[in-house]
């Protein structure tokens, strides 16, 4: 029960009764993107990822091809096995949703079957991240944050400016690490400086994080369960927005966003916008925040 | 079966498959890193910012004062290895190579510290956690 769409490719005919053919070349050429911002700036996954975009633009249906999508995945294994201990979460996530897609594209329910991978794989992603902060008593102390953002370079402009530690006492901290990291002084200990304010901001980032990261599980999991929750897309989005703003990993907001995007039901035409304007924010923000850092 | 069982079988196979590959692999993390000290922050696990005690704190220096202070940037990947996953093997094999690289100098041993801290005083020290066999 197939039909020609307007390139000449096949599709189910089910398939375009729920959504237009155009819906899922957007998630496929996002996904084509994403393949590239969560290369972890490694050549070869950079190599994979323009490799099947040009194949795609040269042969329109091959990125509708299933065996395109597997090659990607395979080939992404082989490389993120080889450097699996320093390899980020969301770059095997977006080595999962490639096979996701290889899966989604051999089904003759295209859209559902990924819509019901991108919702579990997003679904699991948070439920674990909650679950390892809810059991670790360095995080659930407060200390995790208090330690980040004290020492973390990356959380600089939040201490200084939201947690009120003078760029002064930072930069010490971070000189006075440097020195415990070097090991020249044996038993060499130091007091990190901070702020009443810096400590209240450690406690409230720790617990709105898992919050709402527990949120998002819930409410993504009672979605894959098949009730009704509209409000899963905007505490997604609102996640990104407080969290990447804060702290730009391209890369996993990036992940967040294509699937995002890819689960959204047919009518969820707003939810798709937010998802893909955040997507496209996030690779402007993070030029902007270093500069800014 | 039927064609539609097996419909119905084929596509909630395409459909968590993944997701249940995933799970098997973050369990697998999970349970290194309680029960060897792997990174929470390493191997599909999800746990990212949910613990001071990871890879990116781990550091290793020598045990003798006479070595180099610096492990050889050369040794990275080893050096990431017992960070990441802080056994007995791992640093020796670390101290393996270092002596490899350093064959005029006394190689002496390695050591791999956390940091620690206690966020009532803010006070930050290194306290050893593993070190490498007599060479």
């Amino acid at each position: 029960m197939t039909e020609n769409s307007p390139d000449g490719t096949s599709l189910p005919r089910v398939e375009k009764e729920l959504a237009p053919p155009e819906l899922l070349n957007v998630i496929l050429w996002l996904s084509c993107l994403l393949m590239l911002v969560a290369s972890d700036k490694s050549v070869y996954l950079a190599t994979i990822a323009i490799l099947a975009a040009l194949l795609s633009w040269l042969f329109p249906s091959l990125i509708r091809d299933p065996r395109l999508w597997l090659a990607a995945g395979i080939l992404q294994v082989v490389r993120n096995v080889m450097v699996w201990t320093r390899l980020d979460d969301h770059i095997a996530v977006a080595n999962y949703w490639s096979f996701a897609l290889a899966l989604s594209l051999a089904s003759p329910r295209i859209l559902s079957v990924a819509r019901g991978n991108a919702r579990w794989i997003l679904a699991l992603v948070f439920l674990f991240a909650t679950g390892w902060k809810a059991t670790s008593a360095e995080y659930v102390t407060g200390a995790f944050f208090e330690y980040t953002l004290l020492l973390d370079d990356r959380f600089l402009s939040l201490a200084r400016w939201v947690g009120g530690v003078p760029t002064e006492s930072l930069a010490e901290n971070y000189r006075q690490m440097a020195l415990l990291r070097d090991g020249a002084l044996p038993g060499f200990e130091f007091v990190a400086r901070s702020t009443d304010q810096a400590h209240r901001l450690a406690q409230f980032l720790t617990w709105w994080t898992v919050i709402i990261e527990g949120a998002v599980a819930a409410t993504f999991l009672v979605a894959c369960l098949g009730w009704i929750t509209p409000v899963r897309n905007w505490l997604m989005v609102l996640f990104a927005a407080t969290t990447y703003v804060l702290v730009p990993v391209t890369g996993f907001c990036a992940v967040l966003m294509v699937l995002g995007f890819a689960q959204c039901q047919p009518n969820e035409r707003r939810s798709r916008w937010a998802y893909g304007g955040v997507f496209f924010a996030a690779l402007l923000w993070t030029p902007i925040w270093h500069l800014l850092h | 079966m039927s064609d539609s069982d097996e419909s119905n079988l084929g596509r909630v196979c395409r459909q968590m498959a993944v997701p249940v590959l995933l799970v098997v692999i973050a369990l697998f993390q999970h349970h290194r890193a309680r029960t060897i000290g792997q990174s929470s922050w390493i191997g599909c696990g999800f746990g990212m910012f949910a613990t001071l005690d990871n890879h990116i704190s781990r550091f290793v220096l020598p045990r003798l004062a006479a070595d180099t202070r610096q492990v050889s940037p050369i040794l990275e990947s080893s050096l990431n290895r017992v960070k990441v996953i802080p056994t007995q093997k791992n640093l020796d094999r670390l101290r393996d190579e270092v002596v490899g690289l350093n064959r005029d100098a006394s190689p002496g041993r390695l050591a791999l510290y956390k940091i620690a801290f206690d966020p009532e005083e803010n006070i930050l020290s290194a306290s050893m956690i593993l070190e490498s066999s007599e060479p």
